[in-house]
């Protein structure tokens, strides 16, 4: 059994990398940005990454821009939603620490919400910088296992009590 | 006749000489009929609700710019109507009754300044949630804003949270 | 699965009233919500709770110098970036009174129409994917590209242009710009025609877009609807007529004007406004006269490597003087006309080197009111065409 644990871990790996869809959750300016990396000069759809409209069906959120207070229970609800492996992508300087609106009353850190895998410089980032964050992020899901962490507990039990009966 | 309402639109204020707009200073009591009186000579609707914080003089000003659409003669195109209002309590008559385009720009203003408008058929906050803010108006003078500094701080270059 | 329990509240409503959220995570882009009371399929009654996007710009502008306030308004509709910001650099002329030279108007004229062709193809975008036409977006998107590619050789940035100085541009146009506009123009008139057989004359669009959402002239001018909304409405409005600036009053464009005021018209005007600013660009880069690109006051102030790099790069940097400007005290106003609507900027100044207090009112602030008085009695079905058709943007909105 133990055999089958590394061939089964590299193919959910794989294809997590491979269709990270991100949710339609809009938070401010860099938005626009997101809208032309899925568009025609720089199709991200190629990667396998689908923008698409259901919480429930998506395993990706980006954040684009500076979240106020109202839309950080939005943000919060949202990420609930999504089942597990779910990863999230912080695009631009607003992500990172305010940016431009650091000093503001209505501004919180995203990371203090949602915890956050890449972080994207720029503001607004180019889109050829979120199509990269993208590339990494599948990158590092397929070397560090990110989406297949439930499987080793799985195959590991199954082990252990085969083990114990014979 | 154009030439008439012209001039009558000019006799209530006096032109601000960088702009060109009519500068019209009047009571609380009298904003309404202003308004009114306004809303007869062709100013169908309104720009801009604000206010303008003093702490020294202890007073904040209401200032109000109303516009008209497709003017036939050359009066000006925005008026400009300022009140004095006091600051431990503002409270101003609603414009909504003259000018149903004032009913988001009011809700703003409550919610910046807390100026209550007497009439308002949905006085609420519009921007900011009233359970992060209760009793807090941050375009006044008094809410600070911290800024950073240009000299050098204790701590800077560490990693901050 | 834990969701927080102060997110979520219910609470007991009428009878036969169902109340929908279209919440800030929705199919389609926008973040604001609409709280809609629905009997069986019509709607009732809608109430815009917006507020999601609100960057508190104007306190924020109150502590920092004049010129620091470009990069902060220009990011209230930053696909749009150079008609947000002509207002602001207006009304501190007007402060400072002082007037750019003729060779800046026009450059200013142009990066403005560029501006507004880019975000009416981003309009159009928005419009399609929400009437659930994919292809409209990506095709629309994709020759918006080509406007961003001009405005980059202009500028240098996609977005975020920061050109306008009080005074001035900060670039002046590069060699080889008139034949790059002329391919860009010759393109989009000819996608233009394209798109009139593929998505206005499809007869599943026009079905959903013909009729709904019918705004009429009493009402849009008792609501103080401002922009395309408005021309749509047969309301005569434009602010580079009303109260010209910049080069406008020396170039020959129209206005087009559409009675009916549904949400077919409000596209449609749109396209004659691209058409008529391909114009006016053509019109700008013919007669653009020679000259400086920045005020005569501040060129006096340069040292001499600074008006080395302006006569060999075309680089207009910034003197001392314009950092820590001090404009008289006062007040003034200022009106510009962006792709939404019209503009207004009102800066009040005490001599110091920060605003007192800068009040900026958006196009999209003034048209949330229509959600309210518009769209009770029509279907559930018809809100993402008319939302689609207003082109409201809440970034600008919540400032």
């Amino acid at each position: 059994m133990e055999s089958l644990a590394k061939p089964i871990k590299k193919i959910v790996d794989w294809a997590t990398s491979f269709s990270l869809w991100p949710v339609h959750l809009m938070t401010a300016c860099c938005g626009c940005e997101l809208a032309v990396t899925y568009a025609p000069r720089l199709d991200t759809e190629r990667l396998g990454s689908l923008p698409f409209t259901h919480a429930r069906n998506t395993n990706t959120v980006i954040i684009e821009g500076a979240v106020t207070k109202k839309m950080a229970r939005a943000l919060k609800v949202t990420y609930e939603q999504m089942p597990h492996p779910k990863f999230v992508i912080g695009m631009g300087a607003c992500a990172i620490d305010g940016g431009l609106f650091y000093n503001s009353y209505n501004l919180v850190k995203p990371w203090k919400v949602v915890p956050i895998n890449n972080y994207i410089p720029g503001c607004p980032p180019r889109p050829e910088a979120l199509t990269q964050a993208v590339y990494a992020l599948q990158k590092e899901i397929r070397e560090k296992e990110l989406a297949s962490y439930k499987f080793l507990g799985f195959l590991s039990r199954r082990g252990k009590k085969e083990k114990e009966s014979s | 006749m154009t030439a008439s309402k012209a001039s009558e639109v000019l006799s209530r204020g006096t032109i601000r000489g960088k702009d060109g707009a009519l500068v019209i200073n009047t009571t609380v009591e009298e904003l309404v009929n202003v308004a009114r009186e306004l809303k007869e000579l062709g100013y169908t609707h309104v720009v801009s609700i604000t206010a303008i914080d003093y702490p020294q003089e202890n007073k904040i000003v209401l200032v109000v710019h109303a516009s008209l659409y497709e003017a036939s003669d050359d009066r000006p195109k925005v008026v400009e109507i300022r009140t004095e209002l006091n600051r431990e309590s503002p409270v101003a008559p609603t414009l909504t009754g003259v000018w149903p385009s004032a009913e988001f720009q009011e809700r703003e203003a409550y919610d910046h300044f807390g100026i209550v408008f007497d009439g308002h058929p949905d006085l609420r906050r519009v921007l900011l949630l009233e359970e992060d803010f209760k009793g807090v108006y941050p375009l006044r003078k008094d809410f600070v804003v911290p800024e950073e500094g240009i000299e050098y701080k204790e701590g800077w270059g560490e990693l901050r949270g | 699965m834990t969701i927080p329990a102060q997110a979520i509240t219910t609470r007991r409503i009428a009878k036969d009233v169902l109340e929908l959220h279209v919440g800030p995570q929705h199919p389609g882009s926008g973040h604001m919500r609409f709280v809609i009371r629905l009997d069986g399929d019509i709607m009732v009654e809608v109430d815009p709770d917006i507020g999601f996007v609100h960057r508190t710009m104007e306190k924020l502008a109150e502590n920092r110098e004049w010129l620091k306030a470009q990069p902060l308004f220009e990011r209230m509709a930053i696909l749009d970036a150079a008609n947000v910001t002509i207002g602001y650099f207006l009304a501190l002329e007007k402060l400072l009174d002082i007037e750019p030279p003729p060779r800046a108007k026009y450059i200013r004229t142009i990066l403005c129409e560029i501006s507004r062709i880019a975000s009416h193809l981003y309009g159009f975008g928005i419009l399609g994917i929400f009437l659930g036409h994919s292809t409209a977006y990506m095709w629309f998107f994709g020759d918006r590209e080509v406007f961003i590619e001009l405005a980059e050789r202009l500028t240098g940035q996609r977005l975020t242009y920061s050109f306008f100085l009080p005074g001035g541009v900060r670039r002046d146009i590069p060699t080889g710009f008139k034949d790059d506009f002329e391919k860009a123009a010759r393109y989009i008139e000819k996608r233009l025609k394209e798109y009139e057989a593929i998505f206005m004359n499809n007869p599943v669009i026009r079905v959903r877009v013909e009729g709904v959402g019918v705004l009429t002239k009493d009402m849009a001018v008792r609501l103080g609807v401002v922009g395309p909304n408005a021309r749509a409405s047969g309301v005569k409005h434009d602010i580079r007529v009303e109260e010209p600036y910049d080069a406008y009053p020396e170039l020959d464009f129209e206005v087009p004007v559409y009675k009916e005021g549904d949400a077919l018209a409000r596209f449609l005007q749109r396209v004659d406004e691209i058409r008529e600013s391909l114009k006016i660009i053509r019109q700008a880069l013919k007669a653009m006269p020679n000259g400086p690109i920045i005020h005569e006051r501040y060129l006096r102030m340069y040292t001499k490597v600074m008006k080395e790099v302006l006569e060999t790069q075309g680089r207009a940097k910034i003197p001392a003087a314009m950092i820590n400007l001090r404009p008289p005290a006062g007040e003034a106003y200022a009106r510009a006309e962006a792709a939404r609507g019209e503009y207004f900027y009102y800066l009040v100044s005490n001599g110091g080197t920060k605003p007192y207090r800068a009040r900026v009112v958006s196009p999209s602030f003034r048209n949330v009111l229509l959600f309210k008085y518009l769209m009770p009695g029509y279907r559930l079905a018809d809100f993402p065409a008319i939302y689609g058709s207003l082109d409201y943007f809440p970034p600008e909105a919540d400032r």
